[in-house]
């Protein structure tokens, strides 16, 4: 497990949050473990969006179709 | 104990360890000090996933990789680029670095964009361009290029080498050789070290166009003094390089050369979506007048997903993936007993293409399930296909009106990949000695670990052969 930090919300988030964790039916125990869940789903999709720009995406295609495997 | 790894992409246990091991005397001598043998590469043999699966001791059901590129969830043929954020499995310097080893990684394909490690790293062939941030850390990008004269003289691969002049394409060659060797052999003087680990990629690239020059087997043989000894040149080239790093390389160093697959001389490539056509699996609303590719197919509407049960993807293997219902943006096929009697009905009529002069091929269907374990065995291919045990490749394009082809769309090729990669090491304490059997790539990684002493850290599918 790594190593925890607090990080700061407004409090009516705070309190959506917490009754969206009570009405989840056990699928988030806190809204701790919850913020943590919606956070890597965001970083996630994010970083893998962002590896290539759309000229760079498209010069490597046309790379490897050259190489035969597009 | 120091680790050394020199992969080179594509080298073939049957010419490196049989005709032309008295030529390369580097390698032939490793091979009489340490062990030896051929090391069985992923399902499918493909760059990658192969080297992902040698440097984190995963199959690829692991980090659900199968090709260069990869379906983007929600789609049929929109593929995205395969990077380094995508396999999310921690590779071996990942590993190292938690325990506080430093690694130098060079050139190893899918570590773009680069990560922070304990140690340096440039990335490989999947690089955009010169201009992108391709080491870490980002300094070390200023002092490669001064190794190599500057960013214009920067060789990220070998390009559009199926319509180059042979010649041509060898000299290329041999340049990218020297050039990834002189960025090695700068860092191996200049940047500490615990695992160093390279990759030279020249001889893939060779394979897929000068393997006609030397085999005289191959259905297009050609008869050309210059070039009948290409391919094997470039193999003596690197094992020349090899010996002038091996003796900079500190005594106990343990050396580990491995290949991620081989090669084999390709006769024909089988066009399995026109024959998925043909059998009624894959529906077309309009069967095009000329070739066309499975993207452009599908672009222009002209797939029926409604009524189409499985499609194939892959240029040198084939990946058929089946049109699953909750899986598939339009799936029809239900999940449990329809699913699996549409692969038997696939793989049957896969299995028994025959040549084109009506023989028997001796064809391999993979079921995913039994090749692949992991969280991500979802998005594997539900089959895997080795058309003559991958003697032929495959095609995706439709409208060939035949179910062979010598060509893709993009030109001829003379070499597919090999089930086999070589593996050589040779061990300063002599724990390991003379000619190894059932190696896998899975075991390089928990291999190297134990020899690094951080055994029983991680868990892998491989295990160590020390």
């Amino acid at each position: 497990m790594s190593e925890k930090v607090s990080v700061k919300i407004p409090k009516d988030l705070y309190e959506k949050a917490k009754k969206f964790v009570e009405e989840s039916g056990g699928e988030f125990k806190s809204v701790d473990e919850f913020v943590e869940f919606v956070l890597k789903e965001v970083l996630e999709e994010e970083t893998e969006e962002r590896v290539y720009t759309p000229e760079e995406e498209e010069e490597i295609k046309r790379r490897l179709r050259a190489l035969g495997y597009l | 104990m120091k680790v050394f790894i020199l992969g080179i992409d594509s080298a073939e246990p049957d010419l490196v360890f049989g005709e032309w091991r008295k030529e390369l005397p580097t390698i032939s001598q490793l091979m009489e000090e340490g062990a030896w043998g051929k090391i069985s590469s992923t399902v499918p043999p493909i760059t990658c996933p192969a080297w992902p699966s040698a440097f984190s001791g995963c199959n690829p059901g692991r980090f659900g990789l199968y090709d260069l590129r990869y379906r983007k969830l929600g789609t049929y043929t929109e593929f995205g680029i395969v990077n380094s954020r995508v396999v999310k499995v921690p590779r071996l310097w990942n590993i190292l670095s938690k325990h506080g080893m430093k690694s130098v990684v060079a050139f190893v394909p899918v570590t773009y964009p680069p990560e922070p490690i304990n140690g340096f790293m440039v990335t490989s062939f999947l690089t955009p361009s010169v201009r992108s941030p391709f080491t870490y850390p980002p300094q070390l990008k200023r002092e490669v290029l001064r190794v190599v004269g500057g960013p214009s003289e920067y060789i990220i691969d070998v390009y559009d080498y199926r319509r180059k002049d042979p010649k041509e394409l060898y000299e290329e060659l041999r340049a990218k050789t020297e050039h990834d060797f002189k960025v090695i052999k700068y860092l191996l003087k200049n940047k500490p070290w615990d695992l160093f680990t390279a990759i030279i990629m020249s001889i893939d690239r060779a394979q897929h166009t000068l393997w006609k020059y030397f085999d005289k087997e191959h259905p297009r043989f050609v008869e050309d003094p210059e070039l009948k000894d290409g391919l094997l040149n470039l193999h003596k080239q690197i094992d020349e390089e090899l010996s002038e790093i091996l003796e900079q390389l500190p005594k106990d160093t343990l050396v580990i050369i491995l290949s991620d697959h081989g090669a084999k001389r390709m006769y024909y490539r089988i066009n399995v979506n026109e024959i998925l056509v043909n059998e009624g699996i894959l529906k077309l609303k309009k069967r095009p007048r000329l070739v066309t590719g499975l993207r452009e197919l599908d672009k222009r509407g002209v797939i029926d997903w409604s009524k189409t049960s499985a499609y194939a993807l892959g240029a040198y293997i084939a990946q058929v993936f089946v049109n699953l219902k909750g899986r598939e943006p339009k799936g029809v096929v239900r999940p449990g007993e329809e699913y699996e009697s549409v692969r038997e009905q696939i793989a049957d009529i896969l299995r028994n293409v025959k040549g084109p002069n009506g023989e028997s091929l001796n064809t391999k269907v993979f079921f995913k399930e039994e090749v692949y374990k992991g969280e991500m065995l979802d998005v594997m291919p539900d089959l895997t296909v080795y058309f003559d045990n991958l003697h032929y490749g495959a095609n995706e394009a439709v409208g060939f009106n035949s179910p062979y082809s010598l060509e893709t769309i993009k030109g001829p090729d003379d070499s597919n990949h090999g089930e086999f990669g070589i593996f050589i090491i040779r061990d300063p304490e002599n724990r390991t000695k003379g000619q190894l059997k059932g190696l896998k790539l899975e075991d390089v990684t928990p291999t190297v670990l134990e020899i690094m002493g951080t055994k029983g850290l991680s868990k892998f599918d491989g295990t160590s052969l020390i």
